[in-house]
């Protein structure tokens, strides 16, 4: 954070650090960058426009020139009130990337620093880069799947003649993507359900809604859609969720889990 | 601009969706690059430029019309189509798409068909123009 007046840096610095950011400050657009000039590097910076000693766009432009070419390229954030269409232009020249309207609110703060500021993985589970090209080296017989309870298998017939089109074994990877989530989504649901996280249970629902339908799980995806809807509609939503669908829901996804693994040839 | 071979960018938290519907559409003959979260989202679009980014609506930390919203945000800056994508009535979705500013909005669901429809519409309508 950038700012000849520490009051707006002591303020910023509260703020910043209550969402969960570590931060450092930096008087003058100069201070700022002699901080980059050692060495320092940092995901934000948040950079008022009028400084002694250097302005807020000539930092930013010297602060790009000393990251060029370097793999983080931190995000530069122009501090102003209301900008003019003027100032835009001779913010974004400056390689500045957004702006962040004085007096600043902690909503405003923490959606720009979310949208730009990239977290370390949470432990969701990250598609593998290799997923849409190389294919398994055993392809399923899906068509099994059509006298399966629960089953639309005309989802996963479609991505397999996907496959085939494009020599890629779509319907394969989609399937080994959906049995590694299934299992963290139904410990994620009993952990929601025993800690009384609605928030926690709602998106775990959703996500396990998109999962299931995406290899033909439609029971298992009805039951979900039905629990999202009672969860956002009803106020008392949490109880019947528990009482009413979260058993059904763990029931259909095991069932749907050992359908897949012997589906894709995997012990149960 | 011609609406073949376009840079797609799927956003979404769930592996599985981004696999599906990253195969279809690169079956269509698009380029596809994925993301599997909300946050941070800026950069990666920034540096990828892709024609089109189909986002969740419901991630953790930014939801999709956060995103489109924020991005919108900064005026005169470049932007690409920002299309919403989740599960759901369409008319819902679409009015969430009309007040966030994204250009249309499509629904995840088990008729890949429909989606694909639904995909080329949006291009024919927003894209297909001359100078866009």
């Amino acid at each position: 954070m950038v700012d000849d007046q520490l009051a707006n840096l002591r303020v910023l610095d509260l703020m910043v650090s209550r969402l969960g950011y570590e931060c450092d400050c930096a008087s003058d657009g100069l201070l700022a960058v002699e901080r980059f000039k050692a060495g320092q590097r940092y995901a934000a910076v948040l950079m008022d426009g009028q400084m002694p000693h250097l302005d807020g766009y000539e930092a930013a432009r010297r602060i790009r020139h000393l990251c060029a070419g370097e793999p983080l390229r931190p995000t530069i954030f122009a501090l102003t009130a209301a900008p003019t269409d003027a100032e835009r232009m001779k913010a974004a020249e400056a390689g500045m990337d957004d702006f962040l309207e004085k007096p600043i609110s902690m909503s405003a703060l923490r959606d720009k620093l979310a949208l730009w500021v990239d977290i370390p993985h949470d432990g969701a589970t990250p598609i593998p880069a290799s997923a849409l090209s190389v294919p398994p080296p055993q392809r399923m017989d899906i068509s099994a799947l059509r006298a399966v309870k629960g089953f639309d298998a005309t989802v996963l017939e479609r991505l397999a003649r996907l496959g085939r089109e494009s020599g890629e074994g779509v319907a394969d990877v989609v399937v080994g993507l959906v049995l590694r989530e299934l299992p963290q989504q139904l410990h994620a649901i009993e952990e929601a359900l025993r800690t009384g996280d609605r928030e926690a249970l709602t998106r775990t629902v959703h996500r396990l809604t998109g999962a299931a339908r995406n290899v033909g799980a439609v029971e298992l995806a009805d039951l979900c859609a039905r629990a999202e809807r009672t969860l956002h509609a009803v106020a008392g939503g949490y109880a019947q969720i528990e009482d009413g669908f979260a058993t059904p829901i763990i029931t259909e996804a095991r069932r749907v889990t050992e359908v897949l693994q012997g589906l894709a040839g995997e012990r149960p | 601009m011609n609406i073949a071979g376009l840079h797609v960018m799927i956003v979404d938290d769930d592996p599985s969706t981004l696999a599906v519907y990253g195969a279809l559409l690169q079956a269509e003959g698009h380029t596809i690059s994925t993301r599997d979260r909300a946050l941070g989202t800026a950069p990666a679009i920034i540096s990828a430029r892709p024609n089109l980014v189909l986002l969740d609506i419901n991630m953790p930390g930014l939801n999709g019309p956060d995103i489109v919203r924020l991005f919108r945000d900064r005026k005169g800056a470049w932007s690409p189509l920002f299309v919403l994508f989740a599960s759901g009535d369409q008319g819902e979705l679409q009015q969430v798409a009309h007040q966030c500013g994204a250009a249309a909005a499509l629904s995840k669901n088990l008729d890949h068909h429909a989606f694909l429809i639904g995909f080329r519409t949006i291009l024919v309508q927003h894209l297909a123009r001359p100078g866009v």
